[in-house]
């Protein structure tokens, strides 16, 4: 019936539309190459296990607080670890947490959002009024006293942030819904027969569902962010497992005499983040149906 | 010649503002907007009836309410001799297979996501009887119908202009051999040079496929036009209804001949002169007293202030909503110099 | 009256640059607006009209517009080459611009009578902090200045409430001369309770506050009712008669041009392809698109025959048309239509058009 589609909302032709707006600016052309190479990264340690590391993220040595050199590129941490193996050995973690974390959330999200927005009357109340009582907790109080209940480890982690973010796509994907439903294509899709399902499922989601990733590509770096911090309170990540928010955190003490310790994690971190950001902001420049028309 | 559609003095009310839980408890009454505030017609087989008004006429919720899009409040809609307007669930989507619509805007009537071929194909898939074969040949039937190229199939609607995106929400309505179509302003978003294209479209087609049109619009040269006959709405309420020759050359309402008089001429040496009307359009929610076009009337009288006309027949076939309404029997606007009629 | 040329445009090319190409709105657009004149400029989507009014009163939004070439001149100075402070002294002194949806020109949280005296405020000002310079003021009513308890020397600034009393009787005159029914009442009201029709009529009265001598109307009545149409219609040729202001009316209603234009300039794809006194335009149309927008409109009842339309599609700003931008649509067109672009030549006396059928030979 309808042409293939990748995720809901672009088939093989727009995908390719969409790159090449990406790739007109050199800004997010930056943060495209700054994601797709993170995530490439992640992906390849995991795989292999972090076989290809040069040095063992773990392995101790005596040779403390080297500074850069040619041996390490990024010196040596207070145990003697090689930085850099530190460093991309942790990729894999801060890709995985927010990868998840968003994943449920912007499906919970739009899961909600679309039936309340749609559906509107005592459902949409109800669903708003629970997402109220979450919004109302500050996030990161949230994260840490679930995280501390169900103790300290990366999978709890996951579970701990994703109720901080999903009331924030419920809420989004609600206004959304109910800008697209008063359009007029969904008046006649209904004037056609159709029943409030197929219309949930064929008009709603994928004129909502472009922005909504836009979002998530933007919180990216808020996620990593906010684990490292659990990480950091001892609820997250545990040492001795490299995680850039950890490693910045626990070796802030040395920003004076080995400042390339916790500086370069914390650069990392905002390396990642604001690919992203870039890479969202591109996205919904990307989304523009006025933008789309000039690349054909 | 039967009549495909009867509308008997159908009311559609909207509440102002939201009325919140607690004003329901306190059984607080909530301001109504009066959109269509008792309207009857019919329109015949094969016949185009141009419903002609201005905003806050009630027109365009008229034309809705007829389709169930937004059920009237109270009132009797008759489909084909069957009654709808107490049908709801799947007895009503049943009905929808033979009325359909086609939206002013054709920017915001296509799903800007979708591809021309499921835009099409959509009023299809609603209903299980419709397998890939005969989709495929129906699209391709209803492409021709339209004048598109095969390959528009496969673009988005960005990639077409106004009139063309508006022959594909055309293309849409007769996917399922309706016999009725309401028709919304369908040219007043698109060019003038474009409008000529698709009036002419919709008429071939009216006649290839024995369709029925209600036409909505507040161009009196579009709709002199397309229509057989003529109904002329102000403040929600129907105030003429005749052949549309009689309308637009011996209107026998006020508010009718006002309305003539303002649409403007491509004559350049024949400007519009002064218009027989005051004011504004009143307010929908507290309609004046009497005849609700009084207060702008330039013939008003004490009766209009009080009494409110009903629409009656004042000759075989004409029908106004004016308490005075023999008095413009006699009377014909001005014609041109060659004998044309005065408007466009 | 003498007439005189107000407004001269010569070979204005406007282009627009996105991110990916240059498209132009205008290519090489020629112009005259004679003193007390209303031109229309008549034209379908991306004609280029709108663009047209933008530059003369300098709104383009440069990026993404580029001003190619070409002159705009006005009262002797060529408006394209003034800084953004020079042409800012012309805009609302000299030349006024209203729009089409009067809804959102007007600032919804002031009432229409403080509009107005906004309007007033600015002129009055404009005399005491900083002298007009070598432009004079059009309108003499206005060049002694009204006191309205300035202080003029210092130019110290009226308390709101002294400056709305001051000018109270001007707004009420202001909102009278656009028949505003009961001014004194409506000047209290505030913008959205105002219907379509009184809201434009608002618009134009602050546009003529200090009696420009041009007024671009860039589709005025194409949000209002036909009914209010008619009325504003004939406000503005009243208007003109009584101020003398020239006026170019940008509109795509063909019907809307003949009722309110002395001369009408027909655009397509960014040309003028044809220029004529409005009773000339209409009786004996020498371009083909003229022609065809004359026919292609629909006059006759149901019963009496077909409408001609114009066959295939308005260009939009991306498609790029070799010759005459006319001609894939022109049922006349000749070879050379298709290879080359003809001139605004005059046909006959003030009748111009840009057609290779007009060519003497």
């Amino acid at each position: 019936m309808a042409s293939k589609k990748f995720l809901f909302i672009f088939d093989r032709q727009e995908s390719l539309v969409t790159l090449s707006i990406l790739r007109s600016s050199v800004v997010t052309t930056a943060g495209l190459v700054v994601v797709i190479g993170f995530l490439v990264t992640s992906l390849v340690l995991w795989l292999t296990n972090d076989a290809i590391l040069p040095y063992n993220p773990s392995a101790i040595t005596s040779a403390v607080l080297q500074p850069p050199s040619l041996a390490h590129i990024f010196g040596t941490d207070s145990l003697g670890r090689d930085v850099f193996s530190r460093v991309l050995a942790a990729a894999p973690i801060d890709a995985r947490v927010p990868i998840a974390v968003l994943s449920i959330a912007v499906s919970l999200g739009v899961l909600t959002g679309t039936v309340a927005g749609y559906f509107g009357g005592w459902i949409e109340e109800v669903i708003m009024r629970v997402t109220d009582i979450f919004l109302a907790f500050p996030g990161i109080v949230l994260a840490l006293a679930i995280a501390a209940a169900l103790g300290p480890n990366i999978n709890n982690s996951i579970l701990a942030l994703t109720p901080v973010w999903w009331p924030f796509y419920t809420r989004l994907v609600r206004g959304e819904t109910l800008s697209v439903k008063s359009q007029q294509y969904v008046e006649a899709s209904r004037a056609s027969g159709h029943k409030s399902r197929y219309i949930a499922i064929h008009h709603i989601i994928p004129n909502i569902l472009p922005i909504t990733l836009v979002y998530a590509t933007l919180d990216f770096g808020t996620v990593i962010i906010v684990f490292s911090v659990l990480s950091f309170v001892g609820v997250g990540a545990q040492p001795p497992t490299p995680e850039w928010g950890l490693m910045t955190l626990n070796e802030a003490q040395y920003l004076t005499s080995a400042p390339w310790l916790p500086l370069i994690p914390a650069f990392v971190i905002l390396l990642v983040a604001v690919g992203f950001s870039l890479l969202g902001d591109g996205l919904r420049d990307a989304l523009d149906p006025k933008v789309r028309s000039l690349f054909g | 010649m039967s009549e495909i559609l009867v509308v008997e003095d159908l009311v559609k009310y909207f509440p102002l503002g939201s009325s919140g839980f607690f004003d329901r408890l306190r059984g607080r009454e909530v301001p109504k907007v009066h959109a269509v505030d008792g309207v009857t017609f019919s329109l015949r087989q094969d016949e185009t009836l141009g419903l002609v008004g201005e905003s806050g006429s009630g027109k365009t919720t008229l034309g809705r309410a007829v389709l169930m899009l937004d059920p009237p409040t109270e009132g009797k809609v008759l489909f084909e001799g069957q009654l709808i307007s107490e049908l709801k669930g799947e007895e009503l989507r049943q009905i929808r297979k033979r009325m359909q619509i086609v939206f002013q805007n054709p920017n915001s009537s296509l799903d800007p996501r979708a591809r021309v071929k499921d835009i099409i194909s959509e009023p299809l898939h609603a209903f299980k009887e419709f397998d890939k074969g005969s989709v495929n040949e129906t699209l391709l039937r209803v492409m021709e119908a339209v004048n598109l190229p095969e390959d528009s199939l496969t673009k988005l609607p960005h990639e077409f202009s106004g009139g063309q995106k508006q022959r594909i929400a055309i293309a849409r309505a007769l996917v399922l051999n309706p016999r009725f179509i309401v028709l919304d302003e369908p040219t007043s978003a698109l060019d003038s040079s474009i409008q000529a294209q698709i009036l002419n479209l919709l008429r071939r087609l009216q006649d290839e496929y024995n369709l029925s049109y209600l036409f909505i619009t507040h161009n009196v040269g579009v709709v002199k036009y397309m229509a057989d006959r003529l109904a002329v709405m102000y403040s929600g309420k129907i105030v003429e209804v005749a052949k549309t020759r009689d309308v637009v050359e011996r209107p026998l309402h006020p508010y009718t001949i006002a309305l003539i008089a303002s649409a403007p001429r491509l004559e350049p040496e024949r400007k519009t002169g002064e218009i027989p009307l005051t004011g504004e359009i009143p307010s929908a929610v507290n309609p004046p007293n009497g005849c609700r076009f009084n207060p702008r009337c330039a013939y008003a009288e004490e009766l209009c202030r009080t009494k409110e006309p009903e629409l009656r027949e004042i000759v075989t076939g004409r029908f106004s909503a004016c308490h005075f309404a023999e008095r413009f029997l006699s009377s014909h606007l001005p014609r041109a110099e060659n004998g044309s009629p005065d408007v466009g | 009256m003498t007439s005189e040329t107000l407004l001269e445009i010569r070979s204005l090319t406007v282009k627009y640059r996105t991110r990916v190409r240059e498209v132009k709105a205008l290519d090489g657009v020629n112009l005259q607006v004679a003193t007390g004149e209303i031109v229309a400029l008549v034209g379908e989507s991306a004609c280029g009209k709108s663009t047209l009014g933008l530059s003369i009163i300098g709104l383009l939004p440069q990026p993404p517009a580029v001003v190619e070439s070409g002159e705009i001149l006005f009262a002797g100075r060529d408006l394209l080459r003034l800084r953004e402070s020079q042409i800012a002294a012309f805009r609302g002194t000299r030349i006024s611009m209203i729009f089409q949806e009067p809804m959102s020109s007007l600032d919804p949280v002031y009432r229409v009578g403080d509009l107005i005296a906004e309007a007033i405020d600015v002129r009055e000002k404009r005399k005491v902090t900083r002298p007009f310079g070598p432009f004079e003021m059009t309108n003499p009513a206005y060049k002694d200045g009204r006191d309205g308890g300035f202080k003029r020397v210092f130019g110290v600034r009226n308390p709101r409430s002294n400056r709305k009393r001051a000018y109270s009787a001007e707004v009420v005159e202001a909102l009278r001369k656009v028949q505003i029914a009961d001014p004194a009442k409506t000047q209290e009201k505030y913008p959205h309770e105002l219907s379509g029709g009184m809201a434009q009529r608002v618009m134009i009265a602050q546009a003529l506050i200090e009696g420009p001598s041009l007024l671009i109307a860039d589709e005025p009545t194409s949000a209002l009712d036909v009914t209010t149409q008619a009325e504003v219609l004939n406000l503005m040729r009243s208007l003109r008669d009584e101020i003398g202001a020239s006026i170019i009316f940008i509109t795509h209603d063909l019907a809307v041009a003949a009722q309110i234009a002395d001369r009408v300039a027909v655009m397509y794809a960014g040309d003028i392809v044809e220029l004529a006194n409005v009773g000339d335009l209409f009786r004996q149309p020498q371009h083909p698109y003229t022609e065809g927008l004359i026919n292609s409109f629909p006059r006759q009842f149901k019963d009496e025959g077909g409408l001609e339309a114009i066959p295939g599609e308005v260009p939009d700003y991306h498609t790029q048309i070799v010759g005459c931008k006319f001609n894939p649509r022109c049922r006349y067109a000749l070879d050379r239509c298709r290879v080359a672009q003809p001139d605004l030549i005059e046909v006959r006396p003030s009748q111009k058009a840009a057609c290779f059928l007009r060519y003497p030979e």
